[in-house]
């Protein structure tokens, strides 16, 4: 999983970004309201999709869940910005905390489950999170059935843009910092760790790593990016309901990890790519249509191209990988002798 | 007291039906070392294609034979022709193939059935019925217990059983004595999904048939399976009736029923720390 | 009544096996002897299909590459592999079962029972699950189980291993009686190269892969210079 970039072609793959982040940037100047929204809402999959990248392509930690951590942290952004007037630029680093503090709090039993079970309670806390907004107990705060509005935030007066476009560019710094974060921690000795336990939780445990701590930090960590994303999406929307949050979300950040490659920190861009625009297609065949050609997607991207659309490019620009070639399968022999 | 009973007696119609979604779960465990988080979904198309059988006029017991044999062909194909091309890989895989099958079930539920509730017959005479239980509900109990049988000497006391058991454990060591470990694989899919059909079809009088009707259900007998442990039928089947009883009596006198499935996850979550076998299945040792 | 012609086999792009060529006489023992790593448990998993191969493998006359080990089971081959096979979460009496799977004849109790004398450990725990069992005992298991199959031919991939003198003298015991008995055609994969030799008619060394030496058991036992540089004692 480790990947070294051929040297001399690493300038302009530096260069290459740079300058698409700098078009990106400059973009909301030649686009309308609601395509600005779209690029925001392409932002907040993106980092939604980091947080799966981290969790389960890095740590091996299998969560069908992160459509509640999504929900979380918009209900958190709209709550904070409605009923706590909280000022708006505060709201993303204080949805991000409140985030991180819950995944902790998920990963204490969550660490002890593994595997399949680990995948069960997720898909649990999926199915089971708009049932618990709904609550008649919760009404007060989480709006209930209905669900908050939230109010999108003013530009300040100096910078001359529209309010999409304010929201755009703190999306963007978001992002960025979001991105330079996450592969910062996983190229350091956290994301080596992460590694060892997705690979051989046994021999990493023999060789010191703490297995709670570093499957406590991936919970957390990923939970924020998608508590993030989550708040932003709410200022995006300008509206939160339970029925948004549903394990229908949680498949669907799934599917587009895996479609964009679940290993590849820049392969969530084409997943989210895919989930802004394979929707609005599909819809056009069948209203019922999303969801099977999403279930289909999943289940081709998983057969045929299992490290997703980012090992295509990986193949193209020439990046080795440290992948071992084992043989696998029913008749899989154990071992050379 | 009465009340209490009552709502003890509805817990265990629940639990019924929790049960005979729960012994298919079991079936393609047992059969796959896997859990088929598509289950449910599989279950509700079986029983829409069973609501157009009746829709033609056939009678009840035609009907359901039909659909127990088409929902096993089905379950067949779609290990052949979307399970088995991912090969046993890795449980994500396995995982993520499942979950897509849920999606795609889901959809063609929606496409075949739109957006209407339908009602759906049940076979059970009202004589079945009692005070504290309706025919119906009786009649799914009666038939869990049946299917519960069915499977457990199919498993234990058959050497096909056995050999798909074995298949399942140890697909390299049933090569070596002969067992074709792939139709092993198929037929488990199959039999499961023709389990699954019949839970459909006992559901859907109670619940209406609409596209999500399993949905909560699934995990009630995720729940259910899990307690009982995953591996042993009987235990599933218990665990059933117990998730049934206990989610109910939450439901009634704690929580209010808005949160009973909260409450099932809970359940799911500390059991699953306290007991990843459950109550009555066996601890597998991981070797190192 | 098996023949290896000019077998290469590997995992993935590495070849391990490079042009081996051995057989076994109908109702004869042939030992295959060599290091670790020289390509023993390969050729095992080569006859039962567990890699793909190219030459010629052949059981009773019928060219066996490229079916899958349930197919070659099916002929008549039974294996007893190097880490004993056991069907961990069964029964012991299920693994013997199990073992039988392929016949259709009404003989398969008493053959168990059969089993069960001989081994009197494995009586006393008939229902238990296999795990339990020690490895002296679970490879008694995996012998009967590869037995209860009633083969044509048993390969036997390092079956002292691991085990303790007293328990491997036993299960040599019975490979002699069963040689003896039912005409049984045996390939014997051993690192414990005197032993291997008692029991059989015939044995091929490999070293890296290949063949280095074959020849009758007995001329290999009594020739020292062979015996020192190549079977180690």
């Amino acid at each position: 999983m480790l990947r070294r970039t051929t040297s001399s072609r690493k300038p302009i793959l530096i260069v290459g970004g740079a300058a698409a982040l700098l078009l990106f940037a400059c973009g909301p100047y030649f686009m309308n309201g609601y395509n600005i929204f779209q690029l925001t809402m392409l932002m907040s999959y993106a980092i939604a999709l980091l947080g799966i990248v981290v969790l389960t392509g890095y740590c091996g930690q299998f969560s069908l869940g992160q459509g509640a951590f999504f929900g979380f942290g918009a209900y958190v952004a709209a709550v904070l910005i409605g009923k706590a007037s909280l000022h708006y630029l505060l709201v993303l680093p204080v949805a991000a905390a409140a985030s991180f503090v819950v995944g902790a709090l998920v990963s204490l039993p969550a660490i002890r489950l593994k595997g399949i079970y680990l995948a069960l309670t997720t898909f649990g806390l999926a199915v089971a999170f708009p049932q618990l907004l709904k609550h008649p107990g919760l009404e007060a705060v989480t709006g209930g059935v209905l669900g908050l509005t939230v109010s999108l935030p003013q530009p300040p007066e100096f910078l001359g843009v529209t309010q999409d476009h304010w929201l755009f560019l703190v999306s963007l710094v978001t992002t960025v910092i979001a991105f330079a974060v996450t592969a910062g921690l996983l190229r350091g000795r956290v994301g080596r760790a992460f590694i060892a336990i997705s690979d051989n939780p046994t021999a990493s445990v023999a060789m010191g790593v703490s297995l709670q701590h570093y499957k406590m930090l991936a919970f957390a960590f990923s939970s924020m990016l998608t508590g993030v994303a989550g708040a932003i999406s709410a200022l995006a929307v300008r509206y939160v309901a339970p029925d948004s949050f549903s394990m229908f979300l949680s498949v669907t950040l799934l599917v587009g990890a895996v479609v964009g490659g679940v290993k590849s920190v820049w392969g969530v861009i084409f997943g989210a790519l895919f989930m802004l625009y394979v929707p609005n297609i599909a819809n056009q065949i069948s209203e019922a249509a999303p969801w099977a050609v999403y279930g289909a997607a999943l289940i081709l991207v998983v057969t045929f191209i299992p490290d997703g659309i980012a090992s295509l490019f990986d193949r193209f620009i020439g990046r080795r990988r440290n992948a071992a070639a084992e043989p696998t399968g029913v008749y899989a022999p154990s071992g050379v002798k | 007291m009465g009340e209490f009973l009552n709502q003890v007696l509805a817990g265990v119609a629940n639990g019924g039906i929790y049960a005979s979604l729960a012994l298919a779960l079991v079936m393609i465990y047992q059969a796959t070392q896997h859990i088929n988080f598509a289950q449910g979904e599989m279950a509700t198309l079986s029983t829409f294609g069973a609501w157009f059988l009746f829709d033609a006029g056939m009678p009840y017991w035609v009907v359901f034979a039909l659909t127990v044999f088409g929902s096993f062909i089905m379950g067949a194909l779609v290990e052949r022709l979307v399970v088995k091309p991912v090969g046993t890989a890795s449980p994500f895989a396995f995982i993520a193939v499942t979950v897509g099958l849920l999606m795609i079930a889901n959809s063609a539920s929606h496409w075949v059935g739109g957006g209407d509730i339908r009602e759906f017959p049940s076979p059970f005479p009202g004589w079945l019925g009692s005070r504290y239980l309706s025919a119906h509900e009786t009649g799914t109990i009666l038939v869990t217990m049946i299917v519960l049988v069915a499977l457990l000497t199919f498993l234990k006391r058959t050497p096909f059983g056995l050999a798909m058991r074995a298949a399942a454990q140890n697909p390299v060591s049933s090569g070596f004595v002969g067992i074709r470990v792939g139709l092993m694989l198929t037929i488990g899919w199959g039999i499961s999904a023709a389990i699954g059909a019949i839970a459909g079809m006992m559901v859907a009088p109670i619940a209406f048939l609409e596209p999500n009707m399993m949905g909560s259900i699934l995990l009630y007998a995720f729940a259910g399976a899990l307690l009982g442990g995953i591996n042993n039928p009987t235990g599933a089947v218990i665990g059933s009736f117990a998730v049934g009883i206990f989610e109910n009596l939450l439901g009634v006198y704690v929580t209010g029923s808005e949160l009973k499935l909260t409450s099932a996850l809970c359940l799911i979550v500390i059991l699953l720390i306290l007991r990843p076998s459950g109550l009555f299945g066996k601890a597998a040792v991981s070797r190192v | 009544m098996l023949r290896l012609t000019g077998v290469s086999a590997g995992y993935g792009k590495t070849p391990v096996l490079h042009e081996v060529s051995l057989s076994v006489q109908r109702g004869g023992v042939t030992a295959v002897l060599g290091a670790n790593g020289a390509g023993k448990t390969t050729t095992i998993r080569t006859i039962c299909g567990l890699l793909p191969a190219t030459g010629e493998i052949a059981i009773a006359g019928k060219n066996i590459v490229g079916q899958t080990s349930d197919r070659i089971a099916r002929l008549g081959v039974a294996h007893v592999p190097d880490n004993r096979g056991t069907f961990i979460d069964l029964t012991v009496r299920e693994n013997l079962l199990l073992g039988a799977h392929t016949r259709r004849d009404g003989e398969v109790e008493g053959d168990i029972e059969r089993f069960l004398e001989l081994f009197p450990r494995l009586k006393s725990r008939i229902h238990q699950q296999a795990g339990n069992l020690s490895g002296g005992e679970q490879q008694m298991l995996a012998l009967s189980r590869a037995l209860m199959l009633r083969p044509q031919i048993l390969l036997l991939d390092e079956p002292s291993f691991g085990l303790a003198p007293k328990v491997v003298a036993e299960i040599f015991e019975l490979l002699r009686k069963v040689k003896e008995e039912d005409g049984l055609s045996v390939l014997l994969v051993e690192q414990n190269a005197r032993m291997a030799l008692m029991l059989s008619d015939k044995a091929y060394v490999l070293e890296s892969g290949k063949v280095v030496l074959s020849g009758d058991s007995r001329d290999l036992a009594s020739d020292d210079a062979i015996r020192k540089s190549y079977l180690g004692y």
